[in-house]
């Protein structure tokens, strides 16, 4: 609420001796010459627990739960997926390659649920894609077997307009950030917290996991993160709040507005006080070709706009052109005083035949990997690090750290 | 490879299913990588299965071809397969 006070009439109110809030709050409503109430930003939140769930279908965002399952507060006691992607049967291990985190349990088919075991949670990903070529509405049937037997359902797709939510019999979740519904406050949160931005120079370079990594290393070292995630799993993994804006974005704020939310979700952040504030962007930074809309990061621009990074982790991959690093770089350090203190080269190639529901994600060669830190390093004269290592992700984080302690 | 299927109507329901889903079948670059994502591949079991009204099985989705003669072993097989059963 924002009261339009006559001028001098704060000054006139200390004059007259000490007040409470409450009496400060009464003569303010009395002299103000209008007040005008402001919207905060619609957004999701996380009501129910989660004990153990079950995941379907078995894609990207699933494969990074199924990765980092020991990073998770519940269980994952079931992978589901249709049995066109051609991977029932196999291991999870078997799909998502070097599994440190995780178990191994076998990929069942959809079809094959058994609704009275004792999951509590399906966690629904992304199945439109899905459902269309394989003329089965997935997701119809699973919220309808949720009311029947009673299970919560966490929904990556917004799914609070689906004919059978409406009724309130389901306990489910869904990320989204809706537009306000009056007027906003024209004021921004001044984030008094370091802030440290993992961006990239395209999709599919891991940029979540490495977050997800970087997250639990700067816990190992002692540091309290704050954290705004952008894919629409990141409450799953305890993170602080989610601007949802990837595939099927459920960010339906535009402009100004989504400046405006993604300030408002830092700020809700920043009150709980953590020693840094990390988010992670998706896809691109600039745009790389012209030719289609798709190419423009305009969310992207919004989120940076939003979060005022004092730092920048550039997720980069072999094949970008140092022209492209160096434009991203001029473009991160230009829109704020913010530096990209170093860059994080991606493990995985770009060119993926079968990305959007299955496994083919292959390694860089180890040639390649040492070629191109070699060639980044002097090209920038900044740390590049290949996240893959270990021991390289561990000095990365040291690095961030020792970057904000200096 | 194209040519040792059994049934010439099989052969151009297959060729049809590939057809319907973009995928468009030339004997001279069969050796070649299966320029498709997941999604097509998934696209072409379904009009496979609604073509000859047949069920494939999950185990044998489970070997996903990787080139054009692969993919046309592939479906007679899997045809054959879901026949027998």
């Amino acid at each position: 609420m924002i009261r339009i006070l006559p001028k001098n009439l704060i000054a006139q109110i200390q004059q007259k001796g000490k007040k409470n809030l409450s009496e400060v709050k009464d003569i303010l409503d009395q002299n103000a010459t209008s007040v005008v109430s402001f919207s905060a930003p619609q957004y999701s939140s996380l009501a129910f627990k989660i004990k153990n769930a079950i995941t379907f279908p078995f894609n990207k965002e699933i494969h990074s739960l199924a990765r980092f399952s020991d990073y998770l507060d519940f269980n994952i006691i079931g992978f589901y997926d249709s049995k066109y992607a051609g991977q029932i049967g196999r291991t999870v291990m078997s799909i998502i390659g070097n599994n440190l985190h995780g178990n191994d349990l076998l990929i069942q088919n959809i079809d094959t649920i058994d609704w009275e075991s004792n999951f509590d949670t399906i966690i629904l990903g992304h199945v439109t894609e899905l459902s269309q070529v394989c003329g089965k509405d997935y997701e119809t049937e699973i919220i309808k077997k949720c009311k029947v037997y009673n299970k919560q359902i966490y929904s990556l797709r917004d799914i609070r307009t689906h004919e059978l939510i409406g009724d309130n019999k389901v306990k489910f979740y869904c990320p989204y950030i809706d537009q306000p519904t009056g007027p906003i406050i024209n004021k921004m949160y001044s984030i008094g917290k370091p802030v440290l931005g993992v961006v990239g120079t395209s999709s599919r370079q891991g940029k979540f996991s490495l977050q997800i990594e970087l997250k639990h290393e700067f816990k190992a070292l002692g540091y309290n993160v704050g954290y705004l995630g952008t894919e629409p799993t990141s409450l799953l993994y305890g993170i602080d709040a989610v601007f949802p804006m990837g595939y099927e974005s459920a960010v339906y704020t535009k402009g100004l507005s989504s400046v405006y939310a993604v300030n408002h979700l830092m700020g809700s952040i920043e009150k709980k006080q953590p020693d840094i504030i990390m988010f992670g962007s998706q896809s691109h930074t600039i745009p790389k070709y012209t030719g289609g809309l798709q190419h423009y990061p305009v969310v992207q621009h919004e989120l940076l706009l939003g979060c005022q990074a004092d730092a920048y982790i550039l997720c980069i991959s072999a094949e970008d052109s140092v022209e492209y690093i160096r434009r991203t770089i001029s473009y991160l350090e230009g829109i704020y005083p913010s530096k990209v203190i170093a860059l994080a080269l991606s493990p995985l190639e770009n060119t993926l035949r079968w990305s959007v529901l299955s496994h083919k994600k292959k390694l860089i060669s180890k040639e390649v990997e040492i070629m191109t830190l070699e060639k980044m390093r002097e090209a920038f004269n900044m740390p590049v690090y290949s996240w893959n290592d270990y021991n390289q992700l561990k000095e990365l984080a040291e690095n961030c750290i020792s970057y904000f302690s200096d | 490879m194209i040519n040792t299927l059994d049934n010439k109507v099989d052969q151009i329901k297959i060729l049809n299913a590939m057809e319907e889903n973009g995928v468009i079948y030339y004997s001279e670059y069969e050796d070649s990588p299966l320029d498709m994502d997941s999604m097509t591949f998934i696209s072409i079991i379904v009009s496979l299965e609604n073509q000859f009204e047949i069920d494939i099985s999950e185990e044998f989705l489970g070997k996903i071809p990787k080139t054009f003669q692969e993919f046309m072993k592939f479906a007679s097989d899997a045809v054959s397969n879901a026949r027998l059963r």
